[in-house]
């Protein structure tokens, strides 16, 4: 800024300035500048939905408060992370006004690089998710579009979802869609932002209508759901007769309620797929990025199709047991958390029976009682509660009533015993109420406690560990996760795969009691044993990995050795299998011959070589695809025994 | 009036255009009775025919057909199978046109056995042809329709002694539908069905109120076994007229069994690509 000297400096404004236009016009910038507060640029450092990344935005200061003014912009970004996040939008007075786009990202890289124009490139698989939209002070106005699209090798592969509604000074009205890869919502909201009419979901072609939901006002009146060609199904709601209603968001915690709602007339959990999950998912977009906005500091809502649900406001008594429920709930789970990652007693209990006796209550405790408490408490979170009448509430929690008043537990060998229960209390399975809830919530509280006094342990137990061996941890976890990791997996398997699985994890287990027996002998044959199963465990997941890719290498395979054949007889193009007896030979003779070494056991030094033998087999097949095999075929035809099979192969184990 | 004048006598004449002639010429006959002539079905003969099909491909767009059909058909005392009827040779060589289309030129060999036990006449005759055929497919849905076009060039004998070959020529017209029951395409581990109706014409020296040789009303349950081996049965009925008397017709009941088979004769490396013709 040009300074100028006053009368008594060492020069003076020459006069004939004072009469431009320039002087005049630097002179009112002056002026202006200094009584507006001065704008200032922040870049750096910056965290937001607990991402830190770098923002950008220029901002003022008023009253000590910071005023975002004008451009933001965020990125979460770098040459390590996969999930890069962008925003961008315009702030005034630290309110959100104009175009606002947010887009995620979460991506895979490949394995493999390309060289182009003198570089290596990874290509990325994955999904990109993009947001954007108008804001009119501080509120959604325009339409809002939101975009889930599959990126495979970098290039955008398929829209997955997408939802435009729109928006008028805060209030979602008119006509939306929202559609996914298979099927298109459409529906309409009035001006007040109320569900209102026919909302149908069509196939993607546009042919046949899956679902309708009818609202009227707000309030939905029908259910017609496409059973098949010539069947429908109707469910219809009535809100006449219930004293107390409520307009409240359509988002999941809506299609909650409902699911409740209707759950002793159908079976079919309307309000867990089709139509409602296209809703869900649109809210969850939505909730995203009112999320990110209340993190900015500016709390927008996004989520506000209004509809209207019945309202059972709950008693001073209900809201006592939901407080003491709360209560025993998390003493309970902090107990059972307690127990259940004990390193040691997940060691111990595979050769201590009262150890197992004690561990295992409390895994069936957690299992049987504290998931569904877990649940009722979320929904208490979620303020969903005072829409579900108690009885149906805790009907669809239990649909057979509460858990009976038994703890079933395991002796080391996996056998189930019966746990010696010594509290008194009581409750009963078939009340409905809240009560009774709360005394199950006691009860449970009050076994757990005894199961850790008898354990030994205190609260706190899982930190003064001091002695505990960090190796031994580190194995204890990686059984477990390997556990973990193979129940999750196990049973989408196609049978001989899942049967595989079945026995490495047995197998797993085997070993861990082997360890637990030889931890009694000595502290360096127990070190030893220790880094040797850790190497194992290593292995054994790279096995598991392995195996879980065979279905798509064996399909990948078969596509090798098939070939289109022009059929002159019918003037179409046929799949024809080629060199039968080699794809024949690997799936009936090599490939259970290898899945049964794994069955039966190998031991950790075998691991590593089976691996090679299968990589070899597999390499030695697309090999064969290219060469000339007529003498090998007929040899194979000859051949039943698995091990000559390899050798013809050329495969050496 | 000028005008009736001249429009009167085209009215006449539009109204005499209307009379039947053959009535006005029949006036003076009108006394001879017409004899009446009522066409008339033979019994029906029952027969079964074993048919091969192979087409053999020998080059990107050529292919040939082989073809053996042993025919039989029945004695008084055995229906059906009672007797050999005819053994068909037919050969040819074909082009793929494109996916769709393909044509076929070539010749056949059938020997034709006295079936008469009344008959004075040979054993064995033999017949031969020149053929041409045109086919085009077209999708539908799941299913296949075809149309088929052939034109036959024949020689042939009859058994009696003083029987000479004559030469006739036979326009055939098929069309015919195979539709997938099990799969969602005609593709291995498919059953298909296959209704087909064809319509044989002659003409010739010979034919002279007979030029329908044969209805063919055929439909046939197939398997594919493989790309390269189809079977398939059905029944078939059929009517056409005598040669000798338009008036009547045959008529017969066909059992057949059909073995498709299709090698591909050429080496590996000239079988790639196979499928693209004219895409």
């Amino acid at each position: 800024m040009e300074k100028l000297p006053s009368k008594s400096g060492s020069f003076r404004l020459p006069f004939f300035i004072l009469k431009t236009k320039r002087f005049w016009c630097a002179w009112f910038l002056t002026l202006f500048s200094s009584l507006c507060p001065a704008q200032q640029i922040y870049e750096g450092h910056y965290e937001v939905d607990d991402f830190s990344g770098t923002a950008t935005y220029t901002y003022t200061l008023k009253e000590g408060d910071t005023l975002k003014n004008g451009p933001f912009s965020f990125q979460h970004s770098s040459q390590e992370n996969l999930d890069p996040i962008e925003i961008k939008g315009q702030f005034k007075n630290n309110i959100p006004v104009g175009l606002w786009e947010y887009t995620r990202g979460n991506y895979i890289p490949h394995e493999e690089k390309e060289f182009v124009d003198f570089s290596y490139v990874t290509k990325l698989d994955g999904v990109k998710e993009s947001i954007k939209g108008n804001y009119l002070e501080g509120v959604p106005d325009s339409i809002w579009t939101i975009e889930v699209d599959s990126i495979r090798g970098s290039k955008l592969a398929a829209n997955q979802f997408k939802s435009a509604i729109t928006y008028k000074q805060g209030i979602p009205q008119l006509s939306f869609t929202i559609e996914t890869a298979k099927n298109l919502l459409a529906g309409r909201l009035l001006r007040n932002g109320y569900a209102h009419d026919t909302w149908t979901l069509f196939t993607k072609d546009g042919i046949d209508e899956l679902e309708n939901w009818v609202f009227d006002n707000a309030v939905l009146k029908e259910v017609r759901i496409r059973i098949n060609d010539s069947v429908n199904k109707e469910i219809a709601f009535d809100l006449e007769g219930v004293e107390d209603v409520e307009l409240i968001d359509l988002d999941e915690n809506y299609l909650t309620i409902m699911e409740f709602a209707l759950q002793d007339r159908d079976t079919t959990h309307v309000f867990d797929h089709g139509l409602s999950s296209l809703l869900k998912e649109n809210a969850a977009h939505q909730h995203q990025v009112e999320h990110t906005m209340a993190g900015l500091g500016a709390a927008v809502k996004m989520a506000s199709m209004k509809v209207q649900v019945p309202r059972y406001d709950l008693s001073r008594e209900e809201e006592k047991n939901l407080d003491a429920i709360a209560e025993h709930y998390q003493k309970s789970q902090s107990i059972t958390n307690t127990v259940l990652s004990d390193t040691r007693l997940i060691l111990k209990k595979l050769t201590d029976q009262e150890v197992a006796l004690y561990y295992n209550a409390a895994e069936d405790i957690q299992q049987r009682y504290l998931k569904e408490l877990g649940k009722l408490l979320r929904y208490r979170e979620d303020k969903v509660v005072r829409y579900i009448e108690r009885d149906v509430l805790i009907k669809g929690l239990w649909p057979s009533g509460l858990p009976p008043r038994v703890v079933v537990s395991k002796d080391t060998s996996g056998r189930e015993i019966p746990y010696p229960i010594q509290t008194d209390l009581t409750y009963s399975s078939e009340a409905d109420n809240l009560q009774e809830v709360e005394k199950m919530a006691n009860f449970v509280q009050t076994v757990l406690s005894e199961i850790q006094d008898k354990l030994g342990l205190s609260p706190d137990a899982s930190k003064s560990q001091n002695d505990f061996n960090s190796t031994e941890e580190e194995l204890v976890t990686q059984a477990t996760q390997l556990k973990t990791h193979i129940d999750s997996i196990a049973t989408i398997q196609r049978d001989d795969i899942k049967k595989t699985l079945l026995a490495l994890q047995e197998n797993t287990d085997q070993q861990l009691q082997q360890y637990a027996l030889t931890a009694q002998d000595s502290v360096e044959a127990k070190g030893r044993k220790a880094r040797e199963l850790n190497t194992c465990f290593t292995q054994k997941r790279e096995l598991v990995d392995l195996l879980i890719q065979i279905p798509d290498q064996q399909q990948k395979l078969k596509e090798e050795y098939t070939e289109e054949v022009y059929v002159i007889f019918t003037a179409t193009i046929m799949d024809e299998q080629v060199k039968k007896r080699i794809i024949n030979a690997y799936k009936e003779q090599i490939l259970p011959y290898l899945l049964k070494q794994v069955q039966e056991g190998l031991s950790c030094s075998e691991i590593q070589a089976w691996i090679t033998t299968y990589e070899a087999v597999q390499d030695r097949l697309y090999q064969l695809r290219k060469e000339d095999t007529g003498r090998l075929e007929r040899k194979l035809k000859r051949e039943d025994d698995p091990r000559e099979v390899l050798k013809l192969l050329g495969i050496t184990q | 009036m000028l005008s009736q004048k001249i429009i009167s006598p085209f009215l006449v004449l539009l109204a005499l255009s209307f009379v039947n002639p053959v009535m006005s010429q029949d006036e003076p006959d009108a006394e001879v009775e017409v004899e009446e002539r009522y066409s008339k079905f033979k019994e029906v003969k029952r027969k079964f025919w074993f048919n091969t099909y192979g087409n053999i491909r020998i080059s990107k767009r050529l292919f040939w057909i082989a073809q053996t059909h042993l025919r039989f058909e029945e004695t008084s005392t055995t229906p059906y199978v009672g007797q050999i009827a005819q053994i068909y040779n037919r050969h040819a060589i074909g082009y793929i046109y494109d996916k769709k289309t393909n044509f076929a030129l070539g010749g056949v060999l059938r020997l034709n056995f006295n079936t008469d036990p009344d008959s004075e006449g040979p054993n064995l005759l033999p017949e031969y042809r020149i053929w041409h055929q045109y086919q085009f497919a077209m999708p539908v849905y799941s299913a296949m329709a075809y149309h088929r076009l052939r034109i036959e060039h024949r020689w042939s004998k009859s058994f009696g002694e003083e029987d000479e070959f004559i030469f006739r020529n036979r326009y055939r017209y098929m069309f015919r539908l195979k539709i997938p029951l099990n799969k969602p395409a005609l593709q291995p581990g498919a059953f298909y069905l296959a209704p087909e109706s064809e319509l044989i014409l002659q003409s010739g020296k010979q034919v002279i109120d007979s030029p329908v040789e044969d209805v063919r009303l055929n439909t046939t349950l197939g398997y594919i076994l493989s790309p390269r081996l189809t079977v398939a049965a059905g029944f078939m009925y059929s009517f056409g007229q005598t040669l000798d008397d338009g008036s009547v017709y045959n008529q017969n009941y066909t059992f057949r069994m059909h073995v498709y088979f299709s090698p591909d004769l050429r080496k590996v490396k000239n079988k790639l690509p196979s499928i693209h013709f004219r895409d």
